[in-house]
């Protein structure tokens, strides 16, 4: 151990003496002079033969975002001399267009100050086009066929990432299927939250894009990783159009340098594990754009078009299965019609047949299967003299030969035979042990129903019910009975527990009772028996009509009470007249003549009907 | 108290004689309108349906009417192609003899016929329960199902007054039974509403206008047989209401009220 601590301090001093002697220098460099915006690219600040300096500051620039990464320091003995130097690593990504000068920078080392020289940077807002690229697009794409880059770009000056679109085809007719390529381009760079690229496609209908591929690409000399999202177009109306610019978004990692390491890794950029790890990185989110490509769509041509085209475009073969070739009369014989080949299977519709009278078709069911639409048509022969399904064609307009084809298959033999008799029966019984016994299929008839043999009720035309008077009536007696039910049931109840009550309504019956007494009296010798019979009414029905018992009914109480309930003077005058009569007649020995009592008689008549007229106050209360 | 007994037997002999008189009329009106009918059958069922349906109108003219009239007359009609008129004396026979078996499977037959089917019926009353009970009786039938209803809350009422131990349960059958009471008085007014409203249109089709005037703009068409409901009467115009909802204008002899 302690030889190992020797021999480092040694080597230490030997280099040290070795370094002493180097020239130190400052020196700014850039990754390229030419850059897009958004594109960031790396720029290196080195000092030769010092390791041991503060990181130079950088100044802030507008236009161009700087970003420290990191430093990395190198030592190397050759032939016996020893050089070192320390790079620092920044990255610069530039945000707007311009020219932009980046430094001096300065650095001091013991006691020394270095100077770097300025670096240029030229920032434009589209990729730079390499020299080789030929003429401006709309010259590029002039072929029909040619396989033609719009975007195409085969270097970026010094980009370290960038997005290119292609399209196979810049001419192409309604329906025909042409793939779009749009290829991320990276350059020792991380990406990540990659979205799907996005870019207008007016007049075309497009299809999911695919999985997008990891693969990696040699462009001029440089290896690029490359993501590729591919996705088929087709156009719907003939027409000039533009599909694109293209926009992708995603984020950018850097990884900032550690000691020992570069800060541009060589690895995978689409390489998980490695952002994994990537301990001590920055993320800058761009967002790529790659060039419009024209395209014309042309219309079907007019010539040569067979009347059963429906717009099928591509190169499509049929073949054609029949299922079962033997039947029976009214079984379901199954025609199936497969089309495969390239070209949109969207616009592929069902082959065309010419059916019978004798046959009965369904519309077919279609299903896609891979490049292939299968369509399953259910055909019911009627008779048994069907003896083939006729032939089936199906045609497509193919792009490449610019024709229209169609291809044809059938007659197809099939062999029908009547239904047996037993089946054309319908089972009637069907019991364990018993012999089934079949029936005729009957066919049912459908009509109206025979009309009626008896007029019914005649009756004349007329109102509703319920827009008849005496209907209403009916419900209003109805109602009537039911409160007059309630009312008698609680007058029953009151003269049951009302005692007073009871005596009040029975006032007026018994006191024309006593009047009859008192009239059969009238005239006879005995006077005093028909006094009796008036004071007994009056004393009666005075003490039913006011509740008092019927001795304490005296001329007085009566008047004490009557009078205060407002009852009319004359009466009182002759209530007074007639009890005092009755005590003359009872206890006087005075005879009265029979004017005298026939007008007591008629004087208590009119007590008793003024007091059954008239309703008196006692106490606030109606009696 | 002879001259009395006098008045009361002339009284009882003119009474009996008018009665005498008024139903031996009414026989003799029933046994015309009745050999009508059996004259329109025979017509019918030697195929002559035009000789029928006079028979059978000749018994309307009369003011007499019964639910087989109704429903011969429509048959009638449907065996002359006529599916308006036929439509029409079905939902007439309808409103008397409802539940009638053979009136409701020639009706459903006649409907089917109507061109371009038939429009879907939106609203409350088409709430199947509620339609399902409804076309099952006449107005008349619902009005007597109310009205009995109505006569057993009242009796329920008064054995509550008598019997108040009663009161409690009794008082949820009384509210039952009067939520019934009116569920059937607005079944009648709704049966008698639309049957004034109600109408079929009796021309093979008929374009149903913006406007009560010639020129107004073709709104929507309705087909024979359609059944419609009258809101407003103008001019000799109708403005009407499909099934549907939709309300235009129509010439009124293209439609006739049930």
């Amino acid at each position: 151990m302690k030889k190992i601590l020797v021999t480092l301090a040694l080597l230490t001093s030997f280099f040290a003496a070795h370094a002493a002697g180097e020239d130190v220098r400052f020196e700014a460099a850039l990754e390229s002079n030419r850059v897009s915006i958004g594109n960031p690219i790396y720029m290196y600040l080195t000092l030769y033969g010092e390791k041991d300096v503060n990181v130079p500051e950088m100044p802030p620039i507008n236009g161009l975002q700087i970003k420290y990464v990191g430093p990395f320091t190198k030592i190397s003995v050759v032939n016996g001399r020893v050089s070192q130097s320390v790079k620092y690593t920044y990255l610069v990504i530039p945000r707007k267009e311009g020219e932009y000068k980046i430094g001096p920078f300065f650095v001091e080392t013991r006691g020394e100050v270095y100077k770097a020289e300025a670096v240029e940077l030229s920032v434009s807002r589209m990729p730079q086009r390499p020299a080789t690229v030929s003429g401006p697009v709309s010259s590029a794409v002039s072929s029909a066929n040619s396989r033609t880059m719009s975007a195409q770009q085969t270097q970026y000056g010094g980009n370290r990432i960038f997005l290119v679109m292609d399209v196979e085809k810049n001419r192409l007719y309604i329906n025909e299927v042409v793939p779009v390529t749009i290829k991320v381009y990276v350059d020792a760079l991380g990406l990540k939250d990659i979205e799907y690229p996005t870019y207008s496609h007016e007049g075309f209908s497009v299809d999911e894009f695919s999985e997008p591929e990891r693969t990696q690409e040699v462009r001029r000399g440089a290896r690029y990783d490359v993501l590729v999202f591919r996705q088929n177009l087709f156009g719907i109306k003939e027409g000039d159009y533009v599909i694109g610019p293209a926009h992708l978004r995603c984020k950018m990692v850097v990884k900032r340098a550690i000691p020992g390491q570069s800060a541009i890794s060589s690895r995978s950029v689409f390489d998980d594990d490695f952002f994994k790890r990537r301990f001590g990185s920055d993320v800058y989110p761009v967002e790529l754009e790659a060039d419009a490509v024209p395209i014309t769509v042309l219309p079907f041509p007019e010539e040569g078009r067979p009347s059963g085209f429906q717009g099928a475009v591509g190169s499509f073969g049929l073949e054609v299965s029949v299922e079962p070739v033997k039947a029976k009369v009214g079984d379901p014989i199954t025609l199936r019609m497969t089309v495969s080949g390239s070209g949109s299977l969207d616009t592929v519709t069902a082959p065309l047949f010419k059916p019978t009278d004798d046959i009965k078709t369904y519309e077919p069911r279609a299903t896609k299967k891979g490049n292939r639409k299968i369509y399953e048509q259910v055909i019911i022969p009627k008779t048994d003299k069907v003896t083939e399904i006729p032939e089936v064609s199906f045609t497509f307009f193919n792009p490449v030969t610019e024709r229209y084809m169609t291809v044809q298959k059938g007659p197809f033999p099939v062999e029908v035979v009547k239904q047996p008799e037993s089946e054309q029966m319908v089972k009637m019984v069907s019991m364990p042990g018993v012999e089934q016994i079949f029936y005729p299929q009957e066919e049912i008839g459908s009509d109206i129903i025979h009309i009626k043999e008896n007029a019914g009720r005649l009756c004349p035309e007329g109102p509703f019910l319920c827009q008849k008077p005496l209907f209403w009536a009916g419900q209003f007696m109805l109602l009537a009975l039911a409160m007059g039910f309630y009312g008698i049931y609680k007058r029953r109840e009151r003269i049951l527990t009302d005692k007073g009550y009871a005596r009040f309504l029975k006032a007026p019956r018994k006191a024309r009772a006593g009047m009859a007494r008192a009239r059969a009296c009238l005239g006879h010798d005995n006077v005093l028996l028909f006094y009796d019979a008036v004071f007994k009414t009056l004393q009666e029905y005075l003490g039913n009509r006011f509740n008092l018992p019927k001795g304490s009914v005296t001329g007085q109480i009566i008047e004490n009470r009557l009078k205060p309930a407002g009852c009319d003077e004359r009466i009182l005058e002759m209530l007074r007249s007639v009890f005092s009569g009755c005590e003359m007649a009872r206890y006087a020995p005075l005879t009265p003549g029979k004017h005298e009592e026939v007008e007591m008689l008629e004087k208590v008549k009119k007590i008793i009907d003024y007091l059954e007229k008239t309703r008196l106050k006692e106490n606030g209360r109606r009696v | 108290m002879r001259c009395g007994k006098l008045l009361g037997i002339c009284l009882f002999a003119v009474l009996f004689f008018v009665g005498i008189t008024a139903c031996r009329a009414e026989e003799k009106e029933n046994m015309l309108t009745s050999s009508a009918f059996s004259r329109g059958n025979d017509y019918y069922e030697k195929g002559e349906y035009v000789k029928a349906i006079e028979e059978y109108e000749e018994i309307r003219a009369s003011g007499m009417e019964s639910g087989a009239m109704y429903y011969n007359l429509g048959n009638a009609y449907f065996k002359m192609g006529e599916l308006g008129e036929a439509v029409l004396n079905y939902e007439r026979a309808k409103r008397i003899m409802p539940r009638d078996a053979d009136l409701i499977n020639n009706c459903k037959f006649a409907r089917r016929k109507i061109k371009g089917g038939l429009v879907p019926e939106k609203g409350l009353w088409n709430w199947r329960p509620l339609r399902l009970y409804s076309e099952n009786f006449t107005a008349d039938e619902f009005t007597w199902l109310a009205s009995g209803a109505f006569a057993l809350v009242i009796i329920f009422l008064c054995v509550m007054i008598v019997r108040p131990a009663t009161k409690r349960y009794l008082l949820i059958v009384c509210l039952l039974i009067f939520v019934f009471v009116l569920i059937n008085a607005v079944i009648v007014w709704h049966e008698v509403v639309e049957k004034r409203a109600s109408a079929v249109t009796t021309a093979e089709k008929a374009e149903v206008l913006f406007g009560p005037f010639d020129s107004a703009t073709k709104f929507f068409t309705i087909q024979e047989g359609m059944k419609v409901i009258v809101l407003q009467e103008k001019n000799g115009w109708y403005k009407i209401k499909r099934a549907d909802g939709k309300t235009g204008w129509i010439k009124r002899d293209v439609v006739e009220k049930i």
